[in-house]
């Protein structure tokens, strides 16, 4: 019997977190933010728009990010 | 996601609609869930698999048909060499519906997916797919909600192109084992990292690439208005302050001119209390000016005269011509005479001569007698005597010609007379009456003069004068007050037009222009970590797998002992490995265990919950492996749904084996009436009540 490990996308998830959470650029990035960017782009695996739907949901991701941001440095 | 029964409306062979719809249940009443379907070839078993892939994806593939041909079965058609999906007996009976409702289990959730084809309205017989209408719905059962994006919903399970790694058809085992031999197949090798969500990343980069470019022309068109907007803004404060400096200066020049205004309405009021004086002076003023012209005509009229002749010249001249006039008069007199007195000479010299030579009188033409010599001496003597005062008379005549002596006299005439002189005459006249104006002038003025007092002619008179300078000043003002406000026009439409230029941002970027590089910079690193985790990730994966894969070979394989394991190289190749290391061949067995060993690690290491729907398990494998496999599958904590041939799994051996694991295990036969039909005979019952 298999044994019970992380899935690949649980693997996946969690190296992007580490990744990014070095990233000082990327501190605005949650966890939360990089799993819903790794769902979206899963969602869109097999996306036959020229990954129109799929740019499109990561706007949507980014955006409020974006704003977040700017609001900050305008404080 | 669990599978917990499907009903078969006119399905394949499973010929039945509403209540008489053949039912599967999967679930069992102590929480088991595997299921075995037994059934010989051709009875149903590739049917009831195949059911479970329409009711998710619409559409079943044909047998026969590759991993890459997309060959499906028609919805309908008459003839069952064509392997329709609606029940042949159906047809024939006028029962056009065909469908699966698949009740399942997702996220502690249940629902009830039904996908099922009619006729369309006003198709009386269907005998194409086209002329059949779909119905497809998935209900939550325990909300009584309806799912709205069905098809996404059923992907977000498991997606279609992945979901041969979870139903496979034991049938085609070996093109599984060709390709995990040779991964040079694109599309499996796609479906490998698909499952083990490489995409994530690939896709991921290739999005965030997109994004970049997007916003990186995008921001290059903010930048050249943003750079247009820097200049604006330097101009804007320029403008803005030479605003302030205008509006400051409008506002000197209103005091300014108020200042002066103001005291006009003083001066003007004091002109009206001060009226008498002011019409004094103003007649002062009048005969001052006429004075004033008078002088300035006369002064003219003597610059005219002079011009013209000098007076003391006019009468020297006069003289002159008179005293000319007269001589040449004088000369033409005695020219006159003395022209009479030579034609007298030439007249008696003529008679003289003729009387000398005896012919007849010049004037009277009486002949007369020849003279004596005697008388003939005195005739010469008196010629002689008239010829020589007749030369005397030629020669003290006057010359020129008399004709030019008297062209001389007229033109002195008319120069007497002419019109310059006459000019001259008018000058002096109108001299004269300039200076009589003068003097009339003087005396009014003087009289004038005496109306006003010293002292008032001289208030009035500043008045006056000041009245004059402050409107003099007023208008100055308004001038510089009209030039300043078209400055201050000028500059507020400049300010309008770079304020326009910039929006609301002053000179700071545009909050869009901002964001954007937020944006790009937010993707640009993102897709940084995405490369970065790429490789590591696909390490992590391939090694996972191996394990995964390599732990249940071992576990399955008779031939553990001298392997060492499975491995899997970057490419996704597989290969058995020896205990040394080295590549071994491997039997067709050895390979159909690898086969379900590396499907069941993709499966694993993919987290994606599905039950493992294996048709026909044991093709290529034989028996000792086979069960070693079966034991693997019912033990592996999957929902696992077997359809063995019954040279595969024998149903007495299979119940007793595995039937404590299944919810119920069923038996597949042909009707003994209708041959096209199956029918479902439970065998273990464990699904409670």
């Amino acid at each position: 019997m298999a044994e019970t490990t992380a899935s690949s996308l649980e693997q996946l998830v969690s190296l992007l977190n580490e990744a990014c959470s070095k990233n000082p650029n990327l501190k605005a990035i949650s966890t939360d933010v990089v799993e819903q960017i790794v769902q979206s782009l899963e969602k869109h695996v097999f996306s036959e728009d020229d990954r129109k739907a799929s740019v499109k949901a990561m706007h949507n991701i980014l955006d409020p990010i974006v704003e977040e941001i700017y609001d900050g440095e305008k404080k | 996601m669990k599978i917990l029964s499907i009903e078969l409306t006119n399905w394949q062979s499973y010929r039945g609609s509403g209540k008489s719809a053949r039912r599967l249940d999967f679930s069992g009443g102590s929480g088991e869930s595997n299921c075995i379907v037994y059934g010989q070839n051709t009875h149903g078993k590739t049917a009831l698999w195949q059911a479970i892939r329409f009711a998710l994806y619409g559409r079943v593939n044909k047998r026969m048909a590759g991993w890459r041909e997309g060959k499906f079965k028609p919805i309908v058609a008459t003839d069952s060499a064509d392997e329709p999906l609606l029940n042949i007996t159906a047809h024939e009976n006028g029962d056009y519906t065909v469908g699966v409702r698949l009740g399942f289990e997702h996220n502690g959730e249940r629902y009830m997916l039904d996908r099922s084809y009619t006729s369309k309205k006003g198709v009386k017989i269907p005998r194409r797919s086209s002329q059949m209408e779909q119905t497809f719905m998935i209900r939550n059962e325990d909300n009584g909600t309806y799912v709205e994006e069905k098809q996404q919903f059923v992907n977000d399970i498991l997606p279609e192109n992945l979901a041969r790694f979870f139903m496979f058809d034991g049938e085609r085992l070996d093109e599984y084992r060709d390709l995990f031999e040779d991964t040079s197949d694109v599309e499996l090798k796609n479906f490998i990292e698909a499952i083990l969500r490489f995409p994530v990343l690939t896709d991921g980069i290739t999005d965030f690439e997109k994004i970049e470019k997007t916003l990186k022309k995008e921001i290059s068109k903010f930048a050249v208005k943003h750079r247009k907007g820097e200049a604006a803004a330097e101009e804007l404060d320029e403008a803005n302050s030479d605003l302030d400096v205008r509006q400051e200066v409008a506002k000197d020049h209103k005091e300014e001119r108020e200042g002066y205004e103001e005291r006009l309405d003083v001066v003007v009021e004091w002109l009206k209390e001060n009226d008498e004086g002011k019409k004094a002076l103003a007649q002062q003023e009048m005969f001052q000016a006429q004075q004033d012209e008078a002088v300035e005509q006369i002064k003219n009229t003597e610059r005219s005269m002079a011009k013209a002749l000098p007076g003391s010249w006019k009468a020297i001249i006069s003289t002159k011509i008179d005293s000319r006039l007269g001589k040449v008069q004088g000369d033409l007199e005695r020219q006159k005479k003395d022209g009479e007195k030579i034609g007298a000479l030439d007249v008696q010299i003529s008679h003289l001569n003729n009387k000398l030579e005896g012919k007849p009188c010049s004037t009277c033409k009486t002949p007369l007698k020849v003279p004596s010599s005697k008388e003939q001496d005195s005739i010469l003597k008196k010629i002689v005597s008239l010829e020589s005062n007749r030369r005397k008379l030629v020669e003290s005549r006057i010359d020129p010609s008399p004709a030019y002596l008297h062209n001389r006299s007229i033109a002195l005439s008319n120069l007497k007379s002419d019109m310059k002189l006459d000019r001259l005459l008018e000058l002096e006249k109108q001299l004269l009456s300039w200076r009589s104006k003068k003097r009339k002038a003087k005396q009014d003025l003087d009289k004038a003069s005496k109306m006003l007092t010293n002292e008032v002619r001289k208030e009035v008179a500043k008045f006056l004068l000041e009245q004059g300078e402050l409107l003099k000043k007023i208008g100055k003002v308004l001038g510089r007050e009209e030039e300043n406000n078209a400055k201050i026009y000028h500059l507020e439409t400049e300010i309008e037009k770079l304020g326009d230029i910039l929006g609301t941002g002053g000179g700071k970027k545009k909050p869009a222009y901002r964001k954007a590089e937020i944006k790009r910079d937010l993707v640009v690193d993102l897709k940084n970590e995405w490369e970065l985790v790429t490789d590591e990730h696909r390490e992590g994966q391939r090694r996972s797998v191996e394990a995964a894969a390599s732990k249940v070979f071992m576990s399955l394989s008779n031939k553990s002992k001298t392997y060492k394991g499975l491995k899997i190289y970057e490419d996704f190749q597989m290969a058995i490995l020896d205990k040394k290391g080295r590549r071994d061949a491997g039997s067709g067995g050895q390979w159909g265990l690898l086969a379900y060993s590396v499907l069941d690690a993709l499966t694993t290491c993919s987290g994606i919950d599905f039950p493992l729907v294996i048709d026909t398990p044991g093709r290529s494998i034989d028996d000792e492996h086979l069960l070693r496999l079966y034991d693997y599958l019912f033990n592996c904590g999957k929902q696992v749904l077997l359809f063995p041939e019954g040279s595969e799994l024998k149903p007495e051996i299979g119940d007793k084996r595995y039937g404590h694991t299944c919810a119920a295990t069923y038996e597949l036969k042909l009707n003994e009436k209708d041959q096209r039909i199956t029918d479902i005979k439970r065998r273990i019952n464990n699904l409670g009540k």
